[in-house]
């Protein structure tokens, strides 16, 4: 998918959250030059939003990760991405998630965790939506966030915002904080 | 992805055309059973030859080709 609300200059395609090299430039590029705009003071945390990359669901080395990772070929079980392939469909499914989330641990949050360490500065994170990142995703944030949508049926559901505070208690992050808003129009 | 109506009798149908940026993964023939694709029946196609998939033996039943390929932002 494209960028939704872009700065001048910064239209075009999301990154690929499963490519390394990928962050690896975005860091270089933007990351590097915020940062040192803080000079000796470095910002308490930076952010990474809610994650909302709909469609991301491929990478350049996919097939050869899945191979390695879950032991057979995704490539003639592609079928069971579209739609039911046989008695097979579901654990393909379950295993192209589990990989895609294993490469956004490793080559999106674990980075940015380490970028953020390396500059002396703590990694907030709403670790949730697409790619999809799992609540141990969250391991990888200083600072679990979530959102609250201001409505009544947030405190009876299992919102972003609870998802956040039990990555909070599993891995020791006393810490939690929620982006939220009001509307004049409830 | 992309679907393509493989007519009986057909034994090469034409790779689509590939923008730059995408890159084709697989192509898979599937039966249509009732107006429907059976994707529990598809066959992944592997050759291609001069730009077409070869489908051998010729078709004697309508089939729809469903062509597997990705875009990928420009480096």
């Amino acid at each position: 998918m494209t960028v939704k609300r872009p700065a001048v200059g910064a239209e075009g395609f999301v990154l690929d959250h499963y490519d390394r090299n990928a962050i690896e430039t975005h860091l270089n590029v933007v990351g590097d030059r915020f940062i040192e705009a803080f000079g000796e003071q470095p910002p308490y945390a930076i952010f990474s939003d809610s994650l909302e990359d709909y469609g991301s669901n491929w990478t350049g080395d996919l097939v050869e990760q899945f191979r390695i990772r879950r032991g057979y070929d995704l490539t003639p079980n592609l079928p069971a991405l579209i739609g039911d392939a046989g008695p097979l469909t579901a654990s393909v499914r379950h295993d192209w998630g589990k990989t895609l989330t294993e490469l956004a641990n490793e080559r999106f949050l674990a980075p940015l965790h380490a970028w953020a360490q390396q500059h002396h500065t703590l990694f907030r994170s709403q670790t949730y939506g697409f790619p999809p990142v799992t609540l141990s995703s969250n391991r990888h944030a200083d600072l679990p966030e979530g959102e609250g949508k201001a409505a009544l049926l947030m405190w009876r559901q299992f919102s972003d915002l609870r998802w956040a505070a039990s990555a909070g208690h599993l891995f020791g992050r006393p810490v939690i904080s929620s982006e939220t808003w009001v509307t004049s129009s409830m | 992805m992309e679907t393509i109506q493989v007519s009986p009798g057909t034994d090469s149908v034409a790779t689509p055309d590939i923008a730059t940026g995408e890159q084709l993964i697989a192509v898979f023939l599937a039966p249509v059973r009732d107006g429907h694709v059976s994707l529990r029946d598809a066959k992944q196609l592997p050759l291609i030859v001069k730009g077409r998939l070869q489908v051998s033996p010729p078709l004697e039943f309508e089939k729809r080709c469903n062509f597997l390929h990705i875009k990928v932002a420009p480096a």
